[in-house]
């Protein structure tokens, strides 16, 4: 014979803080199930039994001895209260880095803490990032200014009409005309230059043919 | 001011140092902590050594109670706790059964419990024994059943809480208790005559 509400009705008994619906529901089940009465009536023994014990007096002892062994800690309120000594470890935070010469720097990897005399760059190294940095500066200024001309060029493109834009043509017309005239002229000059040599080199002959027959005679 | 705003005021103090007011919390609640390590453990040194230890362990978190829960129901959370810590390191204390007890007294603790008993009242000795033994009893469950049992007959815990306490469901928690109670009634019609 069993009951597998048992546990259940059991532990409610013992539960001070039960709904009275679900006490006469269980009270209802109890008056119903044998197994259920019987455990019942052995848990309210057991009860009894228990209930029978009565708080024992606490033999003396030394109740602030805790108290000497440890101490309790603060909570962050408290810790918060302790703010007036901000400006005093301030301070003195800055009396340690003006005594051991704290230098603090910044550099492409990040923050540099130096104490002391100041970080061991050489002059090569430092010699090394100008030149780098200058590099770096100039392409930045190359690419400014090249960028600063394809805007002009723009902005006068913009502004040139379709009668500007065919004044342009002729000017560029001019300048070819003027080129093959130059062009001209120095093809001439050559030429001049070549009869003028040619002219020599007969005078040469000559000279030749008659020095040649003044030996013969 | 209410009980829960009094505790209150008593833990801000005792934090603040003033010796009072840590012993007014002490005076409150050693009756009950100490009680509770005697069912625990069957013996009043143990109950001793684990009331010392619950007031130190409520001492040096006093910082972290939250003043939205009961102070008992915090204390005898860190209770529970050191309970079952000291059940770990001492196997022979808290998880003595009365079948380890065979031999001595079934009683523990009775002898010299009623050796002053010329001078005192009959009614006080009468008690004692019967305190006696109900420990006796209590000291045949398993360690974990006599929390249970402890917790819900003695500190009026719900099933819920007891449950949270040990991380074990509700339903499970009822169905040791219920164990344990037929337990003590089978050990009552025993041979321990109680």
């Amino acid at each position: 014979m069993s009951c597998e509400r048992t546990s259940e009705i059991v532990a409610s008994f013992f539960d001070d803080a039960l709904a009275p619906v679900q006490r006469q529901a269980n009270e209802a089940h109890v008056s119903s199930c044998a197994h259920c009465r019987v455990q019942l009536a052995d848990a309210r023994l057991v009860q009894a039994r228990l209930a029978s014990y009565k708080e024992e007096a606490v033999p003396n002892w030394s109740r602030s001895a805790v108290l000497a062994k440890e101490k309790p800690k603060t909570n962050w309120r408290d810790w918060l209260g302790a703010w007036q000594w901000a400006p005093l470890a301030c301070s003195f935070l800055l009396a340690l880095g003006v005594v051991f010469n704290v230098e603090i720097s910044s550099s492409d990897s990040g923050f540099v803490v130096a104490f002391g005399q100041s970080s061991g760059v050489s002059q090569q190294e430092l010699d090394q990032r100008i030149q780098k940095l200058s590099a770096s500066l100039e392409r930045q200024q190359g690419d400014v200014q090249l960028q600063m001309l394809e805007t002009v060029v723009e902005n006068v493109m913009r502004q040139y009409d379709e009668n500007s834009s065919r004044n342009l043509e002729q000017v560029i017309e001019y300048f070819d005309l003027q080129r093959q005239q130059d062009l001209q002229l120095l093809q001439s000059s050559y030429q001049q230059l070549a009869d003028s040599d040619y002219e020599t080199i007969r005078s040469v002959q000559q000279l030749a043919s008659y020095v040649q027959y003044q030996g013969l005679e | 001011m209410s009980l829960k705003e009094e505790e209150q005021q008593l833990v801000a103090d005792a934090l603040k140092g003033v010796p009072y007011a840590w012993e007014s919390l002490v005076r409150r609640y050693e009756g009950r902590v100490y009680n509770f390590g005697l069912r625990l453990t069957g013996n009043e040194t143990d109950a001793m050594d684990l009331m010392q230890e619950v007031f130190m362990g409520v001492y040096k978190n006093l910082h972290r109670f939250r003043s939205e829960s009961m102070f008992s129901t915090w204390l005898f959370r860190i209770a529970h706790n050191k309970a079952v810590d000291l059940a770990r390191k001492s196997k022979s204390g808290l998880t003595r059964s009365l079948s380890d007890m065979e031999g001595e007294d079934a009683v523990p603790d009775n002898e010299a419990m009623i050796a002053p008993a010329q001078e005192q009242p009959v009614e006080r000795l009468m008690q004692k024994q019967a305190n006696a033994q109900v420990r006796a009893l209590l000291s045949a469950l398993s360690f974990e059943s006599r929390v249970i049992v402890e917790l819900k007959v003695f500190q009026s815990y719900t099933f819920d809480d007891i449950a949270e306490l040990q991380g074990l469901s509700p339903n499970t928690v009822k169905t040791r208790f219920y164990s344990a109670i037929r337990k003590l009634k089978k050990l009552l019609e025993s041979d321990y005559e109680l």
